[in-house]
């Protein structure tokens, strides 16, 4: 039973590798693009595999992954303080919408509002807010966790029956007790499927910030790349970030695996 | 709870980030080449008789007086008579390599240091023919109350305002004259000049003929930083072509060019051309831009382009778009700063631009 629980992932990995390549072959099929525009799967990967040389930047002639793999790990940096941020805040927020209703009368329509105009268009604000640096990065990637995160956890705390709340205030407890002891062990299966909803947004959002930034980042990395025509670099690094990503997201249902099999909520899962 | 349905959620989330991600790769690809074959049927003819049909031209960017002597061509009549039965401009700023070796677009115009980086970098067969701009008019902008940047050597302790398609060529600009990158600060900027004016930033990267005209126009001091006369010099502004065009329709790049140098020959006459030229693009060709285009503003940069960078004392002498043996070795030095390797042959064919004013020698004015 255990065994077919982490095998859910891989499998999950291996579908979107072969999804990926195949809509990349077949998109590129289709559309016709310039051949020099564009890289197939085996060109990308042939560079990825052997290592070879492509121009960075700066236009000098270095190994692949020495071009791609700064940038990509000061992404992931990025994206990791958004998604920090952002579950820390959301848990913060559906915590004391939880405990009272007027909080969640103030904060929800903020969170829609926050939420529905697009994170390009508001970009600009929060650079102008938070200046060129690190705030904004934190800022904008939490933005796009802070809300599925919400919602998710929000329904988890609010999913405990009557009866088990009815269970522990027999016994004396408070209300943060309810919370502490019921509400947050039952919001653990929404709190994972938040988390794993909002590992891609995070770095989706970190790129975006990235351009309005100094750093030597993925999001700044193709936006110079692509003025400079280095298309080997800018296939590589939005290969290797797509990578990136799908395997945080099976790394966190991995971990979802684990611990709701250790609370024994594995029933949970499929 | 409903968690035992969470199956198949899992499952269309994982189809979502497949397709979410696979949308992410393909971003980078653009869209597929409509060919424009049409416009390019005819070339048997020789020039006077020809048809050449309908082809598009992309600018570098929004149609004001930077386009003043392709406005004039059209308007009067120019293109028609070299045998394009339209001319359709295409606003920028865009990759205009990748929309003319795509063929999105028959010519471009560019700049020296992006096409060479096409060619350089990714293989793309274009070469340049000719050279609106014989410097370029890549500046540091600054406040004389503010940033004061004269020399490169001022750039440094200072803020200053790169866009990222710009970065390299700055890097560039600081490698040519010796200037420590790390002793000043690139903050990201738009090609919005009000982060300057706020002094926010001390100095920007800006063209001498735009933003510098447009701030000064608001009423600042301004100081100029221009890469052409430190060290860093190229030609802008150049009709780029593909290779394919030069082999298939000699004619038709050949007559499209007599057609530009009559076109800025026109909008460098003197007082009239530069209002001409300023009119067509406030009147007529860029009226929809937002926020308008301000006639005083597009006077000045008219006159200022002609002055400083389509004629000089070599353009007078052979003509102007014309490109010297030298002035390509400096361009080649210039690109050479900027990490681009690249030979005379691979990047410029001066053959049509020369055939033109040999054709009809009148044309030098």
């Amino acid at each position: 039973m255990r065994a077919v629980a982490l095998l859910r992932p891989v499998l999950t990995l291996v579908v979107a590798a072969l999804c990926l390549l195949v809509g990349w072959a077949v998109l590129l099929h289709v559309s016709q693009a310039a051949d020099f525009t564009v890289r197939r799967p085996q060109q990308v990967l042939d560079l990825l595999v052997h290592n070879s040389e492509v121009r960075n930047v700066d236009g000098d002639e270095v190994h692949v992954w020495s071009a791609v793999l700064p940038p990509l790990l000061r992404t992931l940096y990025d994206a990791g303080i958004g998604f920090a941020a952002g579950l820390l805040a959301a848990t913060a927020i559906a915590t004391a919408t939880y405990l009272s209703k007027g909080v969640e009368a103030a904060t929800m329509p903020v969170a829609m509002i926050v939420r529905t105009v697009p994170l390009v268009a508001l970009a600009p604000v929060i650079t102008l807010v938070f200046g060129n640096g690190f705030a904004t990065v934190a800022v904008m990637s939490g933005i796009v966790v802070l809300f599925p995160a919400l919602v998710n956890i929000s329904f988890g705390l609010r999913s405990v029956s009557a009866q088990m709340q009815d269970v522990v205030t027999v016994y004396g407890g408070s209300r943060l007790d309810v919370l502490r002891r019921v509400a947050y062990p039952s919001a653990l299966p929404a709190a994972f499927a938040a988390i794993r909803i909002s590992v891609p947004g995070a770095i989706t959002g970190a790129l975006i910030a990235e351009f309005y930034t100094t750093t030597d980042s993925v999001g700044k990395t193709v936006n110079q790349a692509l003025a400079l025509y280095l298309y080997d670099l800018v296939w590589c690094l939005l290969v290797v970030t797509t990578l990136a990503s799908v395997l945080l997201f099976v790394a966190a249902q991995l971990a979802e695996r684990m611990v709701l099999t250790a609370f024994g909520m594995d029933k949970a899962l499929s | 709870m409903r968690l035992s349905t969470r199956g198949p959620h899992r499952r269309s989330l994982a189809i979502a980030a497949c397709v979410a991600s696979a949308g992410l790769v393909l971003a980078g690809c653009g869209s597929s080449s409509d060919d424009s074959d049409a416009a390019s049927s005819d070339s048997s003819a020789s020039s006077g008789s020809a048809d050449f049909g309908e082809i598009s031209v992309q600018f570098s960017w929004i149609k004001n007086a930077e386009f003043a002597g392709e406005f004039l061509a059209d308007d009067k009549g120019y293109y028609s008579d070299a045998g394009f039965s339209k001319v359709n401009f295409l606003a920028g700023p865009v990759a205009q390599e990748e929309i003319v070796a795509t063929g999105k677009a028959e010519f471009g115009l560019s700049n020296a240091v992006s096409t060479a980086s096409a060619i350089a970098n990714s293989g793309f067969p274009l070469k340049i023919v000719g050279a609106t701009y014989q410097k370029n008019p890549f500046s540091i902008l600054s406040l004389k109350d503010k940033g004061d940047i004269e020399t490169p050597q001022d750039l440094c302790g200072k803020k200053i305002g790169v866009q990222d398609p710009n970065l390299s060529l700055f890097k560039a600009f600081l490698a040519a004259n010796d200037v420590d990158e790390s002793c000043l600060t690139i903050v990201p900027n738009s090609f919005d000049v009000s982060p300057l004016e706020d002094k926010k930033i001390d100095g920007l990267v800006a063209y001498l003929t735009n933003e510098s005209l447009l701030v000064k126009g608001h009423g600042f001091d301004t100081v100029d930083l221009p890469f052409a006369d430190n060290n860093l010099p190229f030609v802008a502004e150049t009709v780029i072509t593909t290779d394919d065009m030069i082999a298939e329709h000699p004619d038709e790049v050949e007559a499209f060019l007599k057609a530009e140098v009559e076109g800025w020959n026109d909008a460098c006459d003197g007082e009239a051309g530069y209002k001409a030229g300023a009119e067509l693009a406030v009147d007529t060709y860029g009226k929809d831009i937002d926020p308008p285009l301000e006639l005083k503003k597009e006077v000045e940069q008219a006159q200022q382009q002609c002055e400083l960078l389509v004629k000089t004392p070599e353009t007078d002498e052979n003509g102007i778009f014309t490109m010297s043996d030298s002035m390509i070795q400096d361009n080649l030095t210039s690109l050479k700063a900027a990490g681009i390797d690249i030979s005379a042959d691979d990047l410029f064919d001066t053959s049509f631009i020369d055939k033109v004013y040999e054709d009809d020698p009148s044309l030098k004015g």
